[in-house]
């Protein structure tokens, strides 16, 4: 009864922690503006968080540098479980133009794929605010199916 | 007094909505918001139009477009993850056969990959007479033949176009091997124009 009553509560109030990890600031902007009154993610109950310990989903944002694996994987761990991963961009998906077919960059640990478990994936360079709202909607119907 | 002048404002505007509806319910005009004509979204492939000359793959500035090839087909295919929509490649196709779609909500899980990640399509090659290599695709050597015969000088047009039909059956390598052996060294060429240019004269 209690679990039942937290898995709802948790549906209305999916709290959302954002890194970034690298990139050019583009995919930052677009996810800040779905948070003001035109795009108005609140409505869903999204709140961001200042701290990985309230959320229950992170965005990443950026192809992730070398510099900031260790910083995501202790972000991802401090996260209590269930957690819903999105990567946000096609830098945090493949490292897009960072990154040529085969050949390796010197600076980065490769995508957020190869670090932690990716559950959503929202293309674009930058996707538009709509497409993360989208977003967050797959996650949210994701972090339900979870326990 | 300020106070009462955004008072003013806020009384103004009560009724007018601000707020995207987004997952449900029109925006005024448009559905969902006001989707620009020009958003670059998915791009589309029109396979009919598609020559297969590779321009797109060499303009794509994320390295998303690649192909390859397996037995008598070429498959070419889009990699929507790494594809950063700056269009070039519908720039640079010469049949505008890509074009960039308005479609934005590419939202999708990672275990669904091949269905929404991909875009894919195939062309039917062609092979070398002599050594049996596959060296280009039909749509292509047909196109060039097209190109050719609208672009001749109609004097040598005949010879040209039959010489074109022995001259695609084999691949670039083995047409410097055979040129003199099929009689499609361009000398022959030369030695007209010249004769050409003396009458003229």
């Amino acid at each position: 009864m209690l679990s039942w009553l937290k898995k709802k509560a948790r549906m209305y109030s999916p709290w959302i922690y954002h890194f970034h990890a690298g990139g050019c600031n583009g995919c930052d902007i677009e996810t800040f503006a779905t948070l003001i009154p035109r795009f108005d993610i609140e409505r869903f109950g999204v709140k961001l968080v200042n701290s990985p310990r309230h959320a229950d989903i992170i965005i990443i944002n950026g192809p992730i540098t070398k510099q900031f694996v260790p910083m995501l994987l202790r972000v991802y761990n401090q996260v209590p479980n269930p957690k819903v991963v999105i990567a946000i961009g096609s830098c945090a998906l493949t490292c897009g133009v960072f990154n040529r077919n085969g050949e390796e960059n010197y600076a980065l640990a490769g995508p957020a794929e190869k670090i932690i478990p990716v559950d959503v994936c929202v293309p674009g360079c930058p996707p538009k605010p709509e497409a993360i709202i989208q977003g967050v909607i797959f996650a949210i119907k994701k972090l339900s199916s979870k326990k | 007094m300020r106070n009462i002048k955004t008072l003013i404002e806020a009384l103004k505007n009560i009724h007018s909505k601000e707020t995207i509806s987004y997952p449900i319910g029109e925006w005024p005009g448009k559905k969902y918001s006001n989707i620009p004509e020009t958003l670059r979204g998915k791009p589309i492939i029109n396979e009919e139009k598609c020559i297969g000359c590779e321009a797109c793959y060499n303009a794509c500035s994320a390295f998303t477009i690649k192909f390859f090839n397996e037995k008598d087909k070429r498959r070419y295919s889009i990699d929507i993850n790494k594809c950063i929509f700056c269009g070039r490649c519908e720039d640079v196709c010469p049949e505008d056969a890509i074009k960039l779609s308005n479609e934005f909500e590419l939202t999708h899980f990672p275990e669904e990959n091949e269905e929404k990640r991909y875009v894919k399509w195939e062309k039917i090659l062609k092979n070398c007479k002599n050594c049996g290599e596959r060296f280009a695709t039909i749509d292509q050597i047909n196109k060039i033949h097209d190109r050719i015969s609208l672009n001749i000088n109609p004097k040598v047009s005949e010879e040209v176009l039959k010489d074109y039909e022995i001259y695609s059956n084999y691949c670039p390598k083995c047409r410097k091997i055979l040129s003199y052996k099929i009689g499609i060294n361009p000398s022959k060429y030369y030695l007209r124009i010249g004769k050409d240019l003396k009458e003229m004269k």
